[in-house]
């Protein structure tokens, strides 16, 4: 078994390459031998990046021979013009970072579909049968899933979970259970699964209960896309019956920005916060009226999305603490929040800002998210008795000096290692362990 | 005979309907779309001109674009050429950005849009349409007229003789010689962006001194019969790319201001000391505009032996320059007051009307020409957000309740009637605050508009007591420029202190005089709030946040109060209050 990684043909910057060859050796390590190859003018360029190893020239269609998995790292939002051979499997490593689509950086070229190798549940039950086999949504009772096992193992319904978490219902009374819940921030899209934040909160935890004895398990339900109502439709379908000694709503942005966009009368009059796909998936099942838009002409006020998220926040509070749980709600950081950004996240900003002043609807609703997002916690923290951690100010107050975001929504490692930080001090803090 | 005006393609699209009688409806796209400066094709804006009058496309008779196309590909081409060295690419870029935007063929789009003829859409010259704009809806027989702005096709200023009998071209300047590209292209020397920043520019002059004129001699020289000529070699006039100036330029001035800076102050109210530079510069800058704009407009005066000067056109949104050439060179003046490219709609079809039919002038007294939204309209948007509201039965509780809030402190945004014509509130899509109040202008910027501190707002003054407050006379000409916020004058020095929010750095200010003949409600609610507090005098600006363009319905106007710091909303008879929402 041999695999190829092809390095870009564009200069990136190397600290992103670096990262890229880092996670893809990593994703296929034991796989069998790593070859590297890079096109021509850029071969001198990344030869300091594989030091260790032969950098060869990259030839279209010709170096992918013999490799039985190619990986090519690059800006390229398809590859194209290649013939691979029958069953080679072909990845893509996305290395820009203005890629609005939320996906990770692995995306699966060939084959065209899932199989049970890259997604070992594909066939565990009939949703993911009747599933579309591709990163992204797949319909589900009770709301829907969303697959992204490109990212890294994820469990039958698409969560970063590899244990069989069942048992822990039954644990011993100094084991805590802390289950995260939120969107693609929670999921920590732009993370491996050893460096997303609830796996470096058991991490840090772990490491400080183990001094009396104790020990500690979280487990991330967190899921692209999800708003609170499905945070709580999920802790109902999984986590309730664990019984979670800490429950974590690490969430803002997905509410805030279905928010704006979906059906005044739900938002304003039930407090109705939902995936504005779902609309989409109406027209499709359903074929009535006109397909519907993406943004619409008018958004929601704001006070009534923020009574809304806090009305179902409050409702998703009293269902865990009705279990004996303890509720937190993370506000999440959005890179708007940043008062002294790095200059790489700058550089994303500019990006983002030339891409939106292409359209000024998106650009509004860009504004409209960053804008309450940074008013959120005050407004939780009016609201009198939420448990909270307020990352906007923490990110907000983080130097200049450190890179925390991928993009606008999602944090990197060091930004997951510093929500995992907050997290772990603020519980140990209320537990009173040093 | 109806006759549609549109002008789109660049910025400001707009349409423009009139008839034999006058004018019947006109306004910018940008107020539906909410896209500032939109310049896409304006079929919102159609529609609302249209439909307002109960009419379809079948009943337009003509329709006029307001600019003549080939002429204008031929001006790109030939700069193009000029330096087909430098910018080998420029051309490439510039046609796939016009068969993308298709820009070749405007008719085509314009007869696809209202499924008409070819034969019934045709279209003018740009100077000419502005030209038009101007003298048709002055309230002058005689005039002479002066058009100003970046380019047209290859004009870039005239100076025409206006009588019934029509509008003839006495002189033409042609680019790349032009006083608003020499304009644009310092303001984004200084940092702001072209086309939206020459407010801005014009605000931060009043913090300089003209220290650099001589720099802006070298710029722009005067010639006789008022012309001038701009030495381009400090400009990327011909192929402009990122910036449309050069590294001469930034010899000649300094280095320019970075966009991302804070045009910062002292204590004093004065910026610090690398602003004072850029003030400086905004300053001199103004003052070469200002003394171009005299020369040009004396030379039209002689020329034509007028006393009448009609202006439109870009350069005509001068508010600093339309007072100087009222002043210095003492004449009746009428700025068209959407002067720039949308007014162009206007006067195209005005032009066209002139010259086909028996109508010539339909003096434009007022400017509430948009859409106006029904009680119905408005409840229902106020129902389908959920926002609670207080209903007034008459007018006049709903003015004695709205000035009791201005007197109060509080910030009030205003929606009343049709939306203005051109880029001024002028008392029905407004944000009105109480003047006496010093922190009003930095509350205002900050917390409402979410703009830079120094901006000016403007006063919304009863017009026969302007000259208590304004160095001004007691009578003003009808439609004066000040009708049309479009003149700056000294706040009388005994009165900055009981004017403080309204009242610039420099001790001026950009008046808006209010009849009760024009817009009544507005004129009630100033002297209703006169009567609580001794001053006829509203903080009166638009009703927008930054980077937005004014609010159009009562979503829009929903939608902004929601988000910005203002107190109260009331449109029509409706008053919302933010904490009842919050």
């Amino acid at each position: 078994m041999t695999i190829l990684i092809v390095l870009p043909e564009t200069d990136e910057d190397i600290e992103d390459v670096d990262r890229a060859i880092r996670l893809t050796v990593e994703r296929f390590n034991g796989y069998g031998e790593i070859t590297y190859s890079a096109p021509k003018k850029t071969l001198i360029r990344y030869a300091a990046v594989v030091r260790n190893y032969t950098l060869g020239v990259y030839v279209p269609g010709e170096s992918e021979a013999g490799h039985d998995t190619v990986v090519y790292i690059t800006e390229r939002q398809t590859i194209e013009e290649i013939e691979w051979s029958e069953g080679q499997r072909v990845y893509r490593y996305q290395i820009n970072r203005l890629n609005l689509s939320g996906r990770g950086p692995f995306h699966q070229v060939r084959p065209a579909e899932f199989d049970e190798i890259e997604h070992p549940h594909l066939n565990r039950h009939v949703f993911n049968r009747l599933g579309p086999k591709k990163w992204g949504f797949e319909n589900f009772p009770y709301g829907c899933l969303y697959m992204d096992p490109e990212s890294g193992p994820v469990d039958p319904f698409g969560f970063r979970i590899q244990e069989d978490y069942l048992p822990l219902a039954s644990r011993d009374k100094d084991h805590f259970l802390i289950a995260v819940f939120g969107g693609s921030a929670a999921f920590s899209v732009y993370c491996q699964i050893n460096e997303m934040f609830p796996a470096r909160l058991e991490h840090k935890l772990g490491l400080a209960l183990e001094r009396i004895g104790q020990r500690v398990t979280v487990l991330n339900f967190g899921m692209h896309d999800n708003v609170v109502m499905q945070e709580m439709m999920t802790y109902l379908l999984f986590a309730q019956q664990l019984r979670p000694d800490v429950v974590i709503s690490h969430s803002g942005h997905n509410d805030i920005w279905y928010g704006l966009r979906n059906d005044p009368y739900l938002v304003t009059h039930h407090n109705i916060i939902y995936q504005q796909h779902s609309e989409y998936w109406s027209y499709l099942l359903h074929q009535e009226g006109a397909v519907p838009e993406e943004i619409p002409a008018e958004f929601n006020l704001k006070q009534n999305i923020l009574a809304a998220m806090i009305a179902r926040h409050r409702q998703f509070q009293e269902i865990v603490e009705a279990g004996g749980g303890r509720f937190i709600w993370g506000v999440q950081p959005l890179l708007f929040d940043r008062k002294s950004p790095h200059p790489r996240e700058i550089e994303y900003l500019e990006d983002l800002t030339k891409f939106l002043s292409a359209d000024p609807r998106r650009r509004k609703m860009y504004n409209r998210v960053a804008s309450l997002i940074a008013e959120l916690p005050s407004r939780v923290d009016e609201d009198g008795d939420f448990e909270y951690v307020d990352f906007p100010s923490v990110f907000a107050d983080a130097g200049p000096g450190r890179e925390l975001m991928w993009d606008h929504v999602h944090a990197n490692p060091e930004g997951d290692d510093l929500i995992a930080r907050c997290y772990s001090e603020h519980l140990l803090a209320t537990w009173e362990i040093e | 005979m109806n006759i549609l005006g549109l002008s789109f393609g660049y910025h400001d699209s707009a349409a423009a309907l009139v008839n034999e009688e006058g004018i019947l409806a006109a306004a910018e796209e940008e107020r539906f779309s909410r896209s500032k400066h939109d310049n896409g094709f304006p079929s919102r804006a159609i529609d609302y001109c249209l439909s307002t009058n109960g009419l379809t496309a079948l009943e337009i008779d003509t329709v006029v674009y307001y600019e003549n196309t080939a002429l204008k590909w031929d001006r790109i081409v030939s700069s193009y050429v000029e330096e087909l060295d430098q910018h080998p690419e420029y051309l490439d870029r510039v046609i796939s950005s016009w068969i993308y935007h298709g820009k070749f063929d405007p008719e085509a789009a314009i007869a696809r849009y209202l499924d008409m003829p070819m034969s019934r859409v045709c279209s003018l010259n740009h100077h000419q349409s502005h030209a038009a704009s101007a003298y048709f809806c002055s309230p002058f027989s005689g005039a002479a007229v002066v058009t100003m702005d970046g380019v047209g096709e290859y004009e870039t200023a005239t100076i025409s003789h206006a009588d019934p009998d029509g509008i003839t071209k006495l002189i033409s300047q042609s680019f790349p010689h032009s006083l608003g590209l020499l304009y644009s292209a310092v303001t984004a020397f200084l940092g702001f962006e072209v086309n939206e920043g020459e407010y801005k520019v014009m605000g931060m002059a009043g913090f300089g001194e003209p220290n650099y004129h001589d720099a802006f001699s070298s710029l722009l020289y005067l010639k006789p019969d008022g012309e001038f000529e701009i030495d381009p070699s400090y400009f990327e006039f011909n192929c402009p790319d990122r910036l449309p100036f050069n590294e001469r330029l930034c010899a000649l001035l300094g280095k320019p201001r970075d966009p991302r800076s804070r045009f910062s102050f002292a204590s004093t109210g004065k910026p610090d000391p690398e602003d004072q530079r850029y003030a400086d510069i905004a300053s001199s800058l103004q003052k070469c505009a200002e003394d171009t704009i005299l020369h040009i407009s004396a030379a039209a005066l002689t020329k034509t032996g007028e006393r009448n000067l009609c202006f439109a056109g870009g350069v005509g949104l001068n508010s600093l320059a339309n007072a100087s050439v009222k002043n210095r060179l003492n004449c009746n003046l009428y700025v068209q007051p959407a002067a720039g490219d949308d007014g162009a709609a206007l006067g195209a079809a005005l032009q066209w009307r002139a010259e086909n039919t028996s109508s010539s002038r339909s003096g434009l007294k007022n400017v509430y020409l948009g859409k106006e939204y029904s009680s119905d309209e408005i409840e229902l948007a106020l129902d389908r957000h959920g926002v609670p509201f207080t209903q007034y039965e008459n007018q006049t509780g709903l003015i004695s309740e709205v000035a009791s809030l201005l007197a109060e402190d509080f910030v009030v945004g205003w929606l009343q009637g049709p939306f203005e014509w051109g880029p001024r509130a002028l008392g029905n899509r407004s944000i009105l605050a109480n003047p006496a109040n010093p922190d009003m202008q930095e509350i205002v910027n900050t917390k409402v508009k979410f703009r830079e501190p120094f901006r000016p707002f403007a006063p919304s003054v009863l017009a026969e007591r302007a000259h208590e407050y304004f160095e001004v006379p007691e009578y003003f000409p009808e439609c004066s420029p000040e009708e049309f916020m479009l003149s700056v004058v000294p706040v009388h020095e005994a009165q900055r202190a009981a004017l403080p929010s309204i009242t610039h750095v420099d001790g001026t200010a950009r008046l808006h005089l209010v009849r009760r003949d024009v817009n009544n409600l507005f004129y009630d609610l100033i002297s209703a709030f006169d009567q609580l507090t001794g001053v006829p005098v509203v903080l009166n600006t638009s009703f927008n946040l930054q980077d937005e363009a004014m609010v159009n319905s009562p979503y829009d106007a929903l939608e902004t109060f929601a988000w910005s710091g203002l107190d109260f909303l009331v449109m029509g008879k409706f008053v919302i209050s933010k904490g009842d929402i919050s």
